[in-house]
């Protein structure tokens, strides 16, 4: 094992715990004084600190200079029996876990402070209540991040789940987002007890709870294919794959900030982490990667289509997301796990910088319709700029080449062809938000819209410079931080290339300066009516009203009748059994004595006939 | 042990220093108490301590008991001045003088004193080496002995925070004995803890159950309360009730393990408890056995020897039960391991029929008796039988290990489930303890006749609104109790029936499993008063700083321990494998 070097003086590992750390002291600080969470904006600055001390440690991480097979593992046992140990909790850093440390410190502390700005009108009170779960989210993903055995990933990954709900229900007065709070909520933990009962496999198997190659050998095939399945369906639940995708459409009611840290960038982006972290199991399970291949190419195509029927503009991006953790998942199921890592990576940054974006143009026009938007980049240049360098980042990074020559290089021609057919309508959906909402003519909000403030532009920059260096440079960049191979300069890639300029070109076409309505063109009404998300959302219902609630109904049955009944009358037994046999507790000592005596003559009887 | 001088001094210096450090310490606090000067408000006298009449020869069975009652004392000189301020307190204090509102205040000083030796005696044995032996194998000091030590010490310093407030506001001049009857019940607990000689066991017994029946007896007076002129304070009752009948089966008890012990001493022909192996099998041994353990059953609390358990908890002074519901049951347990393990050993098997027995009393019984319990101490009473029983099957499970009739990974897991199983329960159990003292223990005895109707479920109703921080720490605790998952209670539990399961004991575990639902039930109970119920009163309770710590210290142990169980577990589980030699 190659130790990690030293960081800032220290042990790598601790620089790692500080990570956490850090927003765990913030999240602390204003959950438990009410007083300084009431305080509103200095509430804000303690949860920024945090996030910047953790930022500062993250990138101190990555530029350690730490080669690729560096590991530091500073854990203790957690849960222990006599003989052996369970379960670990610690920091455990590696050439896996110091990247997503980074995308998420970074994500986290822009997205913190583009809030300042977005939500400054909130009460002062929910501003800091926004901020500690903003602090709990960070240390829930980083506990995930740096889990160096599935219970630990496992508690992240729930907490995780809890912060997402407590933050898309910020605005919980709304019903829609409370709703939309919910729904998240029971969908991803419907996908959870893949992972509990993964977990449980992975333990009665092996008796243990990592992903080592000792344990995958310990599993046998049969087993790898089992729990890899069952982790797959929690991926599915967190990184939203078709059909348990329906929940994030609808998280979109959070603040677009929200939106933009969870719903794009990091928390579902765990999904695909797991793939990452547990890949030895993975690899073991090449039906599973054969499922997730398809399933992930899918939901890419898939999600593509509807995001062009949108006329919300988060929403675009919602689905576009959806497309995206696609290819991520795609890739992961043709084996090219690097690829879907370094596209992780890189739509972290520029799918913040579209949330981040459209929130400004959102925060401008007091609305997230697409029809409300038209003529912005008047107004709005520096947002309006950054919005467009993100949706050429998105229709032409180069992460998506390598997934798609993955996919390529594994011989799944079926989902290579939904990939190239997403890849370009990913640019037709983009191109029409992009013309619909800063081209075209102004729509009567677009008259008062006035630039965000400086708080909101200044991690809009970053992140846009960070999209553009990361374009730029990807070459040079990506293999420091994912151990991708050199980009191959295939066929695949000019292809890709070709499609997405063919959907630039649509898509100007269409809504360029002669617009027409795409949906007046022929057949098109037709096909989008077929795979309208609403079907999906409809069939999920359907599914709850006629399968689940009647499932639902017949155990309450059962539970009110027969268990309860049968726990009444126990309990009713037992209470006045109970009161009657208390009379022999007298009050009287010589009682006492007696009972002493009889005690002792049984024991003495007992102990003399047992021998 | 060296065979050529079996008794070393230093040695036995050395393994006994726990011990004696806590009795060095109840004396200097004795003497300290002696050497201070009498209350320098004559007035606020109140009833005369043990230690204040130092000039007055010998002290009569009445003075003793009229001390320990709050009684003014009978005699003719101090009576009177006793008499006058019981009968007029407020009237015979000059109207400048900013006098303290209970007599003796200005002593509770003195608790900081036995705080400050409980905490050195801790520091010393979790610093100190714990390999030695003393008088020539009468008492060893091993890393089982010392894991005890350091449960019961913690559990000393809990009952001494605890006690401060309920001293200073009740018990007046009398406070400080309290406090070297605490370190004196500790000094015979770490006795107890390493004794492997039957003769000392049966004193150390002794040395910590007198104290206690003391401690139980200690009555709240009613100074500074209203009554009709002409008429004495009366002190409560129940406190002496309690202390009364924890003495009287006590003492049965006590004669019963000596008869026992007798027995034995006279088929070995030796004190030692090792030498128990070598006794010829005869029913007399096992009757000598039966004995001892009936008298184990007593401090164990264990059905049907448990009947004082409810009596003496409702009536003793919450912080006094606070210590003596648990730090002599873990005593207990460790005797009859030492008996099990060291003395018995393969012919544990025996007497696992009668220990099975009582394991299966003991949960139904406390179980059982638990549910309709309204009073909140008599319900922590029985689901303390209830917990010793639980505790029970990690010594059935040590048992049949050691009779070759389990795998012998069992006896390790048994015992070292049985010691996490103390150290899960010791906070838990004094937290809800410190919460009710808390809550009802600045109340005045106003009624002597009767005084227990305050420590009913009915007056912990709304404390989460009066108090949320205590709600808190008891729901903490009655959570851990009730062995829900990620409370350390739960892995004790768990771990205990595990180590049961092992052992070949799966009805054992189904029936302790089924009888923990009532256990659920009647916790339950107690969280549902806190935070559902309507709180007849809205003044917030306000424990203080002291007893607030000891709460503080205890959820936060309870909390911490289910989080983080591997280091005691680590601990338990090295104690237990030094104990068993593996």
């Amino acid at each position: 094992m190659v130790a990690f070097p030293p960081v800032f003086g220290m042990s790598a590992a601790v620089v790692g715990l500080a990570t956490i750390v850090a927003p765990l002291a913030a999240f602390l600080l204003l959950g438990l004084l009410r007083p300084l969470r009431a305080t509103g904006t200095p509430a804000a600055a303690v949860a920024i600190v945090a996030a910047l001390v953790s930022t500062a440690c993250a990138f101190a991480l990555v530029f350690a200079g730490a080669p690729r097979e560096a590991v530091a593992d500073l854990t203790v046992p957690w849960l222990v029996s006599a003989g052996q140990t369970w379960a670990t909790l610690g920091v455990y850093l590696d050439a896996t876990s110091v990247p997503m440390l980074a995308v998420v410190t970074l994500v986290g502390l822009c997205v913190q402070v583009y809030s300042l700005g977005y939500l400054h009108d909130e009460p002062k009170e929910s501003f800091g209540r926004y901020y500690a779960f903003h602090s709990l989210f960070l240390v829930a993903m980083l506990l995930l991040v740096v889990a160096k055995d599935l219970l630990q990933l496992f508690v992240g990954w729930e907490l995780v789940g809890l912060a997402s709900y407590l933050l898309i229900g910020f605005w919980w007065q709304k019903p829609s987002a409370a709703r939309a709070a919910v729904k998240a909520f029971w969908l991803t933990k419907l996908a959870d007890i893949g992972l509990g009962a993964a977990i449980v496999v992975l333990y009665v198997q092996t008796h243990a709870l990592d992903w080592s190659p000792a344990t995958v050998q310990a599993l046998g095939p049969a087993g790898a294919t089992l729990v890899a399945a069952l982790l797959f369906v929690a991926v599915m639940g967190k990184s939203a794959q078709f059909p348990l995708h329906v929940w994030l459409p609808d998280a979109m009611e959070g603040p677009t900030p929200v939106s933009a840290l969870l719903h794009a960038a990091t928390m579902v982006a765990a999904g695909v982490y797991l793939l990452v972290r547990a890949w030895p199991i993975f690899d073991a399970a090449p039906d599973v990667r054969l499922a997730m291949a398809w399933i992930g190419a899918f939901t890419g195509l898939f999600a593509s289509v509807v995001a062009c029927a949108q006329t919300d503009i988060k929403k675009v991006l919602a689905y576009s997301t959806c497309a995206q953790l696609g290819y991520m998942v795609a890739a992961a199921g043709a084996g090219a796990i690097d690829a879907a890592y370094a596209h992780l990576i890189g739509h972290a940054a520029f799918k913040a910088l579209l949330f981040l974006g459209a929130g400004c143009l959102i925060h401008a026009v007091h609305s997230n319709e697409l029809a409300d938007m038209g003529g912005l980049l008047r107004r709005l240049k520096f947002s309006g700029g950054a919005f467009i360098v993100g949706a050429l980042a998105l229709g032409l990074y180069p992460s998506k080449e390598l997934v798609l020559a993955g996919v390529g290089h594994a011989g799944l021609q079926g989902p290579l062809v939904l990939l190239l057919a997403a890849a370009g309508l990913t640019a037709f959906y983009m191109t029409r938000s992009v013309l619909l909402a800063l081209f075209g003519p102004a729509s009567a909000h677009a008259d008062h819209a006035h630039e965000a403030p400086a708080s909101m532009l200044a991690p809009v920059l970053l992140l846009a410079l960070l999209s553009v260096a990361g374009f730029a440079l990807f070459d040079s960049v990506a293999p420091v931080l994912v151990a991708v191979r050199e980009r191959p300069h295939s066929w695949l890639g000019h292809i890709a290339h070709g499609l997405a300029l063919a959907g630039f070109a649509v898509g100007f076409a269409l809504y360029g300066p002669r617009r027409r309505d795409a949906l007046a063109l022929p057949g098109v009404r037709a096909g989008l009516a077929f795979v309208r998300a609403a079907a999906v959302d409809r069939a999920f219902q359907a599914a709850y009203r006629m399968g689940l609630l009647a499932f639902s109904r017949s155990v309450a049955w059962v539970d009110r009748y027969l268990i309860d009944g049968v726990m009444n009358l126990s309990a009713f037994a037992s209470q006045s059994g109970a009161e009657r046999a208390r009379r022999i507790q007298t009050g009287k000592t010589y009682d006492y004595l007696t009972a002493v005596v009889a005690g002792l003559l049984l024991l003495a009887v007992a102990s003399v006939y047992a021998r | 042990m060296s065979g050529a001088s079996p008794f070393d001094w230093l040695q036995t210096l050395q393994a006994l220093a726990v011990p004696t450090l806590l009795a060095l310490s109840a004396v200097v606090l004795l003497l300290a108490d002696l050497v201070l000067p009498a209350d320098p408000h004559p007035a606020n006298t109140g009833p005369q301590p043990i230690g204040g009449r130092r000039n007055r020869g010998p002290l009569s069975f009445r003075e003793l008991r009229s001390s320990i009652a709050g009684l003014p004392p009978p005699t003719t000189a101090t009576a009177g001045a006793a008499s006058v301020s019981a009968d007029a307190p407020h009237a015979a204090v000059p109207a400048e003088q900013p006098a303290p509102t209970v007599p003796g205040s200005w002593r509770a000083g003195l608790a900081w004193i036995a705080v400050g030796q409980l905490l050195v005696t801790l520091a010393f044995r979790l610093l100190a080496p714990a390999d030695g032996l003393a008088a020539g194998g009468v008492f060893i000091d091993d890393a089982f002995a010392a894991y005890l030590q350091v449960g019961v010490l913690a559990a000393g310093l809990l009952a001494v925070l605890g006690l401060r407030a309920h001293a200073v506001r009740h018990f007046g001049r009398r406070q400080v004995e309290l406090y070297v009857l605490v370190l004196s019940s500790l000094c015979g607990m770490t006795l107890l803890a390493g004794a492997r000689d039957l003769l000392l066991l049966a004193v150390a017994f002794e040395l910590m159950g007198i104290p206690l029946y003391v401690l139980a007896s200690y009555a709240k007076t009613e100074t500074g309360l209203p009554h009709a002129p002409g008429t004495l304070a009366r002190p409560q009752r129940a406190p002496a009730e309690a202390g009364l009948k924890l003495y009287l089966v006590g003492a049965v008890s006590a004669a019963v393990t000596l008869y026992g012990l007798s027995l034995l001493f006279g088929l070995t022909g030796s004190t030692l408890v090792a030498r128990l192996a070598d006794a010829p099998p005869s029913p007399l041994l096992a009757l000598g056995v039966a004995f001892v353990l009936a008298g184990f059953g007593f401090k164990l609390g264990l059905a049907p020897f448990h009947f004082w358990i409810p009596d003496t908890y409702q009536g003793a002074p919450t912080p006094v039960v606070a210590f003596l519901s648990v730090a002599p049951k873990a005593l207990g347990l460790a005797a009859l391991v030492r008996v099990l393990a060291d003395g018995l050993g393969a012919r544990a098997g025996d007497w696992l029929g009668p220990l099975l027995g009582l394991a299966v009393a003991a949960l139904v019984v406390g179980n059982v008796f638990a549910v309709p319990q309204q009073n909140l101490k008599r319900l922590m009473g029985f689901s303390g039988v209830a917990q010793m029983g639980t505790m029970l099957l990690g010594v059935a499970a040590l048992g049949a290990s050691l009779a070759g009739q389990a795998p012998s990974e069992a006896a390790v897991s048994g015992l070292a489930s049985l010691l996490f199983f103390f150290a899960a329960y010791l906070p838990a159990n004094t937290g809800v303890f410190l919460v009710l003292e808390a809550l009802t223990g600045p109340l005045p005895a106003a009624d002597p006749d009767t005084p227990h109707d305050r420590d009913t479920l009915a007056s912990l109703a709304g404390l989460h609104r009066r108090s949320p921080g205590l709600a808190l720490a008891a729901l903490v605790c009655v959570l851990s109790l009730a062995g829900i998952p990620f409370a350390v209670g739960f892995w004790a539990k768990l771990w205990v029936m595990v180590a049961a399961w092992q052992a070949g004991f799966a009805w054992l575990v189904v029936v302790a499993a089924a009888v923990s639902v009532l256990g659920l039930f009647y916790y339950l109970r107690v969280a549902r008063a806190m935070y559902l119920g309507q709180a007849t009163e809205t003044a917030p309770v306000r424990p203080g700083g002291v007893l607030g710590t000891a709460i503080a210290l205890c959820a936060l142990a309870t909390a911490g321990m289910g989080l983080w169980p591997a280091p005691w577990v680590q601990w338990a589980t090295a104690a237990a494998r030094v104990f068993l030699g593996r």
